[in-house]
């Protein structure tokens, strides 16, 4: 798999309605426009073209890691389009979540990152075919995309997972604080603890952002805190929680530990959907909707 | 697998596929066969799934979200699925799930809390799978059709009907590539590449031949689906229950714990 797939359980609720109303918008959108613009031939050949793609995911493509397989994603955009693309991408990731392959509650997160890479294939496509033949422009259009797209996932998670302290933070301050037993001589001898020592004496604004962020925190009820013996150490604990937390540090965390795995599987998938795509075209070129796109702009170019 | 001989029409299920999830035969024998949990109404076990992989990715306690689990597990042995299959399933959603969670101790989760992620991801696949082994397709395919525009709940219909096929023509054409030796890994990602365009060209082939055939027999933007389901007073006390007990959860996790 070049791209993330991502199972339930690891965004909040919260995050998942948003990103499910986001991919709403976006992709019902796009469906809508769609349907009015295809036939009832081309709809049934979406729910083929689904079919095969689902399938064409399953076989397993060599790899020195053993085995890996393809999510054929960016030969959806290029076959399909980005309209009918959307339609796939929709029906693909439904079936996926009812079949345990990808959660239900991150459905919409999920669909946002497929039905970009669909649509960032597209338009590399069309950008590449006129200065290079098919198999380049198809290699370059499903590497790139797969490689953006792991920023994108990396993007999203990070300001679902790492953007919602209050997540654990209950649980962190009270392993700290009350289970170890942390008191003030220890967290004074911690360089960064005593860097935040200063801050707070000199009225840091980082301390009143976290003070906000603890008070709505569900899991930490503001009463306990008040009435903490221990309020200084609980509030700087709390303050690391929330700096070792931020998105920008779990992006660069996830995005480097990903990146060489899905950048290597998708130079096999670019490999596999370029001969995928050439072999298309000379067959049935008028299958292919990004080809047909750009052949059909180069006439308009030429005349 | 022993379910293999038993499907209908002498199809028989490929063993790549039903090593990573269910495939078409298997759905079918699973969702018609008998049970206690077989007889409740698709919107019923919809209603359970749902909510309880909603509480399930709500819950923060441990031990609430491994009751939700053991929940899972007791209602798809009661329903007769193959436990050990569901098990092997379960490692897809497993390893993406290991994926993230091997990071987040990085940005200051505890072990527990990224162990309890692995176990929501899974559950959340426990509970899918029993809602797709115990709902025969044309049942959920007729809830599509009233959830969704008619268009787009007959596209799935038939891209859950045409799956299998499409998937037996693949599997010859890598059966017929396999049994020509194993050549080197560039050749062999050829080989591939080549058996997938062949089959792409004949699947969007017989999609046009498909299209004809539904459009010759009066086919207008529409498939008329049937059930004799019938939601019945049972029904209703397993959806009451279902809601019951994901409020009793949420109420232990706010209060309790």
């Amino acid at each position: 798999m070049a791209h993330i797939h991502l199972p339930d359980g690891v965004m909040p609720l919260e995050w998942c309605a948003v990103w499910f109303v986001a991919a709403g918008l976006l992709v019902g959108l796009v469906m809508v426009v769609a349907v009015r613009r295809l036939g009832l031939k081309q709809r049934v050949v979406a729910a083929f073209l689904t079919v095969v793609l689902f399938v064409a995911m399953l076989i397993p493509v060599p790899s020195p890691f053993g085995g890996t397989h393809v999510n054929m994603t960016p030969f959806a955009g290029l076959v399909a389009g980005p309209a009918t693309s959307a339609i796939i991408i929709f029906m693909v990731s439904l079936i996926l979540a009812l079949l345990g392959h990808g959660g239900v509650t991150v459905l919409g997160a999920n669909m946002l990152v497929l039905y970009f890479e669909c649509v960032a294939a597209y338009l590399f496509y069309r950008i590449l075919r006129s200065r290079f033949n098919v198999y380049v422009s198809a290699f370059t259009a499903t590497i790139a995309p797969l490689i953006l797209s792991t920023f994108l996932a990396s993007g999203m998670l990070s300001v679902s997972v790492a953007g919602s302290p209050s997540y654990y933070l209950g649980e962190y301050m009270a392993e700290g604080v009350l289970v170890h037993g942390l008191f003030p001589e220890q967290l004074a001898e911690n360089p960064f603890i005593h860097e935040l020592v200063h801050g707070y004496l000199s009225g840091n604004p980082l301390f009143h952002e976290a003070i906000d962020k603890l008070a709505s925190s569900p899991l930490l009820p503001w009463i306990w805190l008040s009435s903490a013996p221990h309020l200084e150490e609980a509030l700087f604990l709390m303050l690391r929680v929330v700096e070792a937390s931020s998105p920008m540090r779990f992006f660069m965390v996830f995005t480097a530990a990903t990146l060489p795995v899905n950048t290597f599987v998708a130079v096999i998938e670019a490999t596999v959907t370029g001969v995928v795509v050439q072999s298309t075209v000379k067959l049935r070129p008028d299958v292919v909707v990004a080809e047909q796109d750009a052949r059909r702009a180069e006439d308009v170019v030429g005349n | 697998m022993w379910w293999r001989n038993k499907t209908q029409g002498g199809l028989r299920t490929s063993s790549v596929i039903e090593r990573y999830l269910p495939s078409t035969p298997m759905i079918e024998y699973f969702s018609t066969r008998k049970s206690f949990y077989h007889s409740f109404h698709t919107i019923s076990k919809l209603v359970f799934s749902l909510s309880m992989v909603l509480i399930a990715v709500y819950l923060k306690s441990a031990v609430l979200v491994a009751l939700i689990s053991l929940v899972a597990l007791l209602v798809m042995a009661s329903a007769r699925l193959p436990l050990k299959t569901v098990m092997s399933w379960s490692l897809t959603p497993l390893l993406f799930a290991v994926t993230l969670c091997i990071l987040l101790p990085l940005i200051g989760y505890s072990l527990l809390e990224a162990a309890l992620i692995l176990v929501k991801a899974v559950t959340a696949a426990w509970l899918m799978f029993l809602l797709v082994l115990t709902t025969p397709i044309t049942n959920l395919a007729r809830l599509a059709s009233k959830l969704l525009p008619s268009w787009l709940a007959d596209t799935l219909m038939l891209t859950s009907r045409y799956f299998f096929l499409v998937f037996d023509e693949a599997q010859k054409m890598v059966k017929a590539m396999n049994a020509r030796g194993s050549p080197p890994l560039r050749r062999r990602v050829m080989l591939v590449a080549n058996v997938m365009a062949s089959l792409f060209v004949k699947g969007y082939e017989r999609a046009e031949k498909v299209y004809v055939a539904m459009a010759s027999r009066g086919y207008g933007g529409k498939i008329p689906i049937t059930s004799p389901e019938r939601f019945k007073i049972r029904d209703v006390f397993f959806v009451a229950a279902a809601l019951a007990f994901s409020f009793i959860l949420v109420y232990v996790e706010v209060f309790v714990f």
